[in-house]
């Protein structure tokens, strides 16, 4: 090797070795002299090591946990929670576009413009355009607001204190394919938009129209410090099943990945999954339900065909006898202009009862009062009205319906006769009477696991201290004779008449089951002490029966001839007790006003009752309004459909659909279900 | 010959680096496209319960009776008439 050579091959290692030097160089200075972290131009010091570098590019995804499913007692969904996107966008001006606020504007309309379109390329949008529009409307006013738009100038370059960096909310609920690819898309070919996709669910109610009071609803209601500070968020629920403490979402879970100088994302591993969601099973049959929906509707428009006025509210409840358990319960306004806002009528409705106490009267008399049912009672009245000023309590006028002679406790109900029921009533004293409020729990919460409860009351002039027993009897006790001076819901009125069916106090049932973490926990049946004997149930549960009959003066008489006529026999398979009630209310801008209310309580088979339903119309005029012609009908189909129901689910067929086409729950763009908006 | 083997050290060491680099870079590469597949996956599965609960929701009873209604007064609105006697 000559010396040039040499020099030559030293000089190319040389130059060589200074790469190595220069990194220990520039390695001593970073992390000697810099003393171990690093000043970012923002002011955060990031330490110089390497769990700094790989938290750097490290990114957590939150998996939230889903809320609870409810069911209904077959199975069927009446709320979940469907997997969707929340989509966030962490939007940067470019730098070319903030030289002229005009072209900032601009760019900031048309990246609107993009992301609204990629948001309306789901093909199944029942109105593509209208919906583009909305959400452009909404992303330009959600960029203008984030990005100040309203302060810059004209024209000109924008001030330096503007922010050029801001995160606005895309949508939520995003899961249609074509929409999310659309939006991945966007965020490839879009620099300065970055699309994050977080992991959020939407709560979605296969069969709304039906079960909007009953289910209820979620709503993300603010969260807000002690200061008043909104600190963002949180869903809840505040009315029906959804307020179910079970049903809150469990833990959820986290996925970690990685991501680059550009926020590309790298694969690391799927994380750990949320915990599964807990299931609810109501005791709700969604068939059942949904004919009570319809037959409720029906017949609360049928009301108008004969130039009358509609009723205010409806509510038609079916519990099952064995068990307790609502299996329908539905509610109906007439001025509502939505299910949001309208009371759930069999929960929060109340109504003075009428004639349809008599027979829980009448049974507590017979157990506890020392009533002979075979004792005949002289229930004649004098003039048009048929009244008659009672002597057993105190000479108080009292009317009926129609001329009723001499009845027996049997006839009585048959006849329903208001002079008949006071004078039995008069059998009892204030203790009887207090015992009678309780045993049917017509002063108690039903203690469904539903909030916002509207609880019946009595009236509490008749239970001051100072009221002595003849003045309670000739007021208050006949008063309640009747069913007037306490109010009721629908559902206090089946809990009744379940305990007087059942000989012990009962309580109704609305959950069957809940399962969280896969342990399935049921609620047990209630049954309380025996209050009536089995002579008693039975000498009342006859007189029902007659009372749905062709006798003379049976409340039920036409009932039974318009089912008739349709070809149904109602005889010997339906009993129940009419009530028809006047009293005044208060409603919401016309102050007190006088309301009628017919009320029907039926069961069937009338020997053996499986099912029992309630169904009150309350309307909001004078006008003659029969329990025994509004609400039984209804009550009385809604009992032989689950009658019907029972048969074909024992013979293992599915439930018939009407020939009639209706509204109730037969919406093809119902809001709030997975096919929302959509054709 | 020192320096030959020096120089050959020298060059399979960068080609030591090269090759680990590239390797790296094939596996971020690998990285970033299962995690795109991952979330096309994630859309798909979210994208197959949309379907299955809105197909649920479509066939109930009341729904598919409605359908077979329109689709009946449809085939009843485009039926020829029948010929008068005379015709």
């Amino acid at each position: 090797m000559t010396r040039g050579e040499r020099f030559r091959l030293r000089l190319v290692f040389g130059a060589l070795a200074v790469v190595p030097l220069f990194l220990c160089g520039w390695f001593a200075w970073i992390q000697v002299l810099q003393n171990g972290d690093l000043k970012r131009p923002d002011g955060i010091r990031v330490a110089l090591s390497a769990d700094a570098a790989t938290v750097q590019h490290r990114r957590t995804e939150r998996l939230p946990g889903a809320r609870g499913t409810i069911r209904d007692r077959h199975g069927a969904i009446l709320a979940m929670d469907c997997d969707a996107f929340e989509v966030r966008a962490e939007v940067s001006t470019p730098k070319k576009v903030r030289r002229d606020c005009a072209d900032t504007r601009a760019w900031l309309r048309s990246l609107a413009r993009s992301l609204a379109d990629a948001l309306v390329r789901d093909q199944g949008l029942a109105d593509r355009a209208a919906a583009r529009s909305a959400h452009f409307e909404r992303l330009e006013e959600r960029l203008t607001v984030a990005f100040c738009i309203d302060q810059l100038p004209a024209t000109g370059a924008a001030p330096e204190s503007l922010p050029w960096r801001r995160e606005i909310l895309v949508d939520r609920g995003v899961s249609v394919l074509s929409v999310i690819e659309a939006l991945e898309e966007l965020d490839r070919d879009t620099d300065s938009v970055l699309l994050h996709m977080q992991h959020d669910h939407a709560r979605v109610y296969p069969e709304r129209q039906v079960t909007y009071g009953l289910v209820g609803y979620v709503e993300d209601q603010p969260l807000r410090s002690e200061a008043g500070k909104l600190l963002g968020f949180e869903v809840r629920a505040t009315a029906g099943l959804e307020a179910v403490q079970a049903l809150l979402p469990g833990a959820g879970g986290e996925r970690e990945f990685l991501v680059d100088a550009k926020s590309k994302r790298f694969y690391t591993g799927i994380g750990n999954a949320p915990e599964s969601p807990s299931t609810v099973e109501a005791t709700i049959d969604l068939e059942l339900q949904k004919t009570a929906s319809r037959e409720l509707e029906r017949q609360a428009m049928a009301v108008s065909e004969n130039a009358a006025r509609r009723p205010l509210w409806g509510a038609m409840v079916l519990i099952e006898v064995e068990t307790g358990d609502v299996l329908a319960a539905a509610s109906w306004h007439r001025d509502s202009k939505h299910p949001k806002g309208a009371a759930f009528t069999p929960y929060q409705s109340l109504y003075e009862p009428g004639s349809i106490v008599k027979p829980l009267l009448f049974a507590y008399a017979h157990q506890h009062g020392g009533l002979d049912w075979e004792r005949s009672f002289d229930c004649s009245s004098s003039g048009a009205d048929h009244h008659l000023s009672v002597p057993e309590v105190g000479g108080r006028v009292v009317r009926d319906d129609h001329a009723c002679g001499v009845l027996s406790s049997h006839g009585i109900l048959v006849n329903s006769s208001n002079i008949g029921a006071v004078k039995v009533g008069s059998l009892l004293t204030r203790d009887d009477w207090a015992g009678y409020l309780d045993v049917y729990g017509l002063r108690r919460s039903l203690c469904l696991p539903m909030p916002n409860e509207r609880q019946g009351h009595v009236a509490s002039k008749g239970w001051l201290p100072g009221i002595k027993e003849p003045a309670f009897k000739k007021w208050t006790g006949s008063s309640y004779s009747i069913g007037y001076e306490h109010q009721v819901n629908a559902l206090q009125m089946a809990r009744a008449y379940l305990t007087m069916l059942s000989g012990c106090r009962r309580e109704l049932r609305l959950l069957r089951a809940v399962t969280v973490a896969g342990t399935r926990v049921e609620q047990p049946v209630q049954r309380g002490p025996q209050e009536f004997s089995s002579d008693t149930v039975t000498l009342v549960r006859s007189a029902l029966g007659d009372v749905i009959s062709d006798d003379e003066g049976a409340t039920g008489r036409h009932l039974v001839a318009a089912f008739r006529k349709d070809g149904t026999e109602l005889v010997g398979l339906l009993a129940g007790k009419t009530g028809t009630a006047k009293s005044r209310t208060v409603i919401k801008g016309k102050g007190t006003v006088e309301v009628r209310n017919a009320s029907f309580v039926g069961f069937m088979p009338a020997a053996a009752p499986r099912y029992l339903a309630v169904c009150v119309l309350q309307r909001d005029d004078s006008a003659r309004f029969y329990g025994g012609s509004y609400a039984a009908p209804p009550a009385a189909r809604l009992l032989l459909e689950a009658m019907r129901l029972e048969e074909r689910r024992r013979l293992g067929q599915g439930p018939q659909v009407s020939a009639t086409p209706g509204s109730s729950g037969r919406g093809l763009l119902a809001a709030e279900t997975a096919q929302a908006g959509r054709r | 010959m020192k320096w030959v083997l020096c120089g050959i050290t020298f060059a399979l060491s960068v080609a030591l680096a090269v090759g680990t680099a590239s390797y790296r870079a094939g596996n971020t590469r690998l990285r970033m496209q299962i995690e795109r597949e991952y979330r096309s996956i994630e859309a798909r599965r979210i994208e197959v319960r949309r379907l299955s609960l809105a197909a649920a929701e479509q066939a109930t009873p009341e729904r598919l009776c409605d359908r077979l209604r329109d689709v009946l007064r449809a085939s009843v609105a485009t039926a020829p008439k029948e010929p008068a006697p005379w015709q």
